[in-house]
């Protein structure tokens, strides 16, 4: 059973990253102060990178499924950027008004402007049969939200915007025990459905047709598989800004650890591994140059782009 | 039931348009009917209404007796499987994967194989000669191993009918004959019907039960190949010149110098060679073996028209679709074939 200590790997690193972002910080302290600190600021930390790295993951996977396209993922379809517009739109309005937005408004306005640029990339894919050309349109919704967003961002003058522009950038800092309590039961529920839905997507990485003729009810898959991607996404950037290549990486990196591409094996597979990568990710960006800290988005970057160009590049090496 | 798939003044086309329009067709088991026509005539569409993916614009089609448009995706799966020539582009998925995916139909929520599913991909790989290859990804596959798989696939999900797009594409000469036989052998022994289009009309001759002819909007021809190959027939309907089809020997000859008929294919290389009905199992039974024939001018049984397909490996199947005729050929059909090296050194 190599697949089951493959999953105890996973498990083991998630423990040992979280166990090490708890432990080291910019502040040395000892004693009761440290454990304040890590209870109260690191673990919170530790666990929402934990959850959001998988439900990055695993939102990646969905749509790379959906697609049939291996760069498809939320940050390249521009998912994560719808969110992050109607996200910031919504903080600026609440904190003219002088109110602080709640985890569950938060995560459903992320999910409105998550569904929003989707269904834009749908319309365009209901337009041309050629992938490729959904995903320049998923990059073209990405780069004009992330404009608007600038532009709000920048114009908004209020002393709580450094908040807002930090988490514009990506960052897991300042997430509380309230916010992972709520991003949980939503991260949860997502991944159970998505098992749910591991019979019809094996029968979808065949084709459309073949799915088909197997059965599936296409229309209701489709939307199903939708809502969940965008749904996982939403809530990860609702917490912690656009968080880029998680969602391409992490899938290929496990169907080449365990070989397969089967969405059984691929779904829990992907939630240890973008956990785990998420806290290491984290924990770099933490501690490079502390006491300054990087935004997790361009560590994310630095080891997620190589994954992303050798896999493209192994592809090729494959009989077509 | 008589037929496995019926059609009754069926229309077919996208978006309201049809593309055909009053095909009235049907299958019985074990009965492979071939779709002919020239490219964009309307077959694949045809294919498409048949296996439920487009919805049929009039008339209707019935599938073991019921409307296929009012049975459920799980029903229709456990009845009918499609073979498509496009390309999987599932990444990742192994042979076994791809195999097991037939399965679909029958697995509970989660999709997970029972020891009875696993038995019955196992015996479907092991039919098609894919199980060795179990464990290699399918990307990786020739273009004639897909096929296997793909057949393979489709047996998992014990199907009565089998719809095939253009089978013949993509494969060379030696596994179109092998597709050939795998198809012969499937609708004898399962009884599992196909419908498949190609244009490969040497293929069609040598599978097919019934061809039907797909021209300007209908089916034009339905009948035998015997009946409806003829190179006048053929050149009208792919729009070819009058005269500029020549028909090509159906089958090339090998001298056998045991052959009772020797010399008699002159004129033909000795390296093209492959006198099938030489040792045809079914020959020593005159008048009685079901393939259509001739007499010569000696009263010696001429087979050149047979219309069944001579693959070697096919006169199995051919015995047991006779049953009554087995029993007669068999000490004919045990004989040692020899092989074309030592014939060539008589």
């Amino acid at each position: 059973m190599r697949g089951v200590k493959r999953y105890l790997l996973l498990l083991a690193l998630n423990v040992i990253f979280i166990a090490w972002n708890v432990r080291t910080g910019s502040v040395a302290a000892d004693g009761a102060l440290f454990l304040e600190i890590a209870l109260r600021i690191r673990l919170p930390r530790a666990v929402a990178a934990c959850l959001l790295g998988g439900a990055l993951a695993l939102s990646g996977f969905l749509l790379q499924t959906f697609f049939a396209n291996p760069i498809a993922g939320p940050f390249t379809l521009g998912i994560s950027s719808g969110a992050k517009l109607t996200v910031a739109i919504a903080m600026i309005c609440a904190l003219e008004r002088g109110f602080v937005l709640s985890n569950a408004v938060m995560i459903l306005t992320a999910f409105a402007g998550s569904t929003l640029s989707m269904s834009f990339v749908l319309l365009a894919a209901g337009k041309t049969r050629r992938r490729s050309l959904l995903i320049v349109c998923g990059v073209m919704v990405g780069y004009l939200c992330a404009a608007v967003t600038d532009f709000l961002v920048t114009f908004a003058d209020d002393a709580n915007i450094v908040n807002l522009h930090h988490w514009s950038r990506g960052s897991f800092a300042g997430i509380g025990w309230n916010a992972v309590r709520s991003m949980a039961g939503v991260v949860i529920f997502c991944a159970a459905l998505s098992v749910l839905l591991s019979k019809p997507m094996g029968a979808y990485q065949l084709g459309e047709a073949y799915a088909r003729n197997m059965g599936v009810n296409l229309r209701r898959f489709r939307l199903a598989l939708i809502l969940l991607s965008s749904l996982l996404s939403a809530c990860v950037t609702a917490y912690a800004g656009p968080v880029s290549f998680v969602g391409v990486a992490v899938p290929h990196l496990m169907k080449r650890l365990f070989g397969t591409a089967r969405p059984l094996c691929m779904i829990p597979a992907c939630f240890l591994g973008g956990g785990a990568f998420c806290l290491l990710c984290d924990l770099i960006a933490r501690n490079a140059f502390a006491p300054a800290e990087l935004s997790v988005s361009s560590v994310t970057a630095v080891f997620g782009a190589p994954i992303v160009i050798s896999m493209m590049l192994s592809r090729k090496n494959e009989r077509g | 039931m008589e037929y496995i798939l019926r059609t009754e003044k069926l229309s077919a086309g996208y978006g309201g348009k049809p593309i055909l329009r009053d095909v009235t067709l049907s299958v019985r088991p074990g009965e492979i009917l071939t779709l002919l026509g020239a490219n964009g005539a309307g077959k694949s569409t045809l294919l498409k209404t048949l296996s439920g993916e487009l919805p049929p614009i009039s008339g209707a089609a019935f599938l073991c007796g019921k409307p296929l448009h009012t049975m459920r995706g799980g029903e229709i799966a456990r009845t009918l499987a499609i073979v498509l020539t496009n390309r999987v582009d599932g990444e990742l998925l192994t042979v076994e994967d791809v195999a097991a995916s037939g399965r679909y139909p029958y697995t509970g929520r989660l999709g997970v194989l029972s020891a009875h599913d696993k038995e019955i991909v196992a015996d479907a790989m092991r039919r098609l000669r894919v199980a060795e290859l179990r464990t290699r990804y399918f990307q990786q596959l020739s273009d004639g191993q897909r096929q296997r798989v793909l057949l393979a696939r489709a047996l998992c999900q014990e199907p009565k009918i089998l719809l095939m797009d253009e089978p013949t594409s993509f494969l060379d000469l030696r596994c179109q004959l092998d597709l050939l036989s795998l198809l012969r052998d499937m609708a004898s022994k399962r009884k599992i019907a196909v419908i498949l289009s190609t244009h490969e009309l040497d293929f069609a001759r040598r599978v097919s039960d019934t061809v039907a002819c797909v021209r300007g909007g209908v089916v034009e021809r339905t009948g035998t190949p015997n009946e409806i190959l003829t190179p006048d027939y053929i050149e009208r309907l792919y729009d070819i010149p009058p005269g500029r089809y020549d028909a090509a020997p159906r089958y090339s000859f090998t001298q056998n110098r045991q052959c009772e008929m020797f010399p008699c294919h002159t004129g033909v290389d000795a390296a093209d060679f492959n006198c099938l009905f030489c040792y045809c199992p079914l020959y020593a039974l005159g008048t009685r073996c079901g393939g259509n024939f001739s007499y010569t001018g000696k009263g010696v049984k001429n087979c050149k028209d047979c219309n069944f397909p001579h693959v070697r490996e096919h006169y199995k199947a051919v015995l047991d679709r006779f049953p009554e005729l087995a029993a007669l050929a068999k000490p004919e059909a045990q004989r040692e074939f020899v092989k074309p090296e030592a014939r060539h050194d008589v």
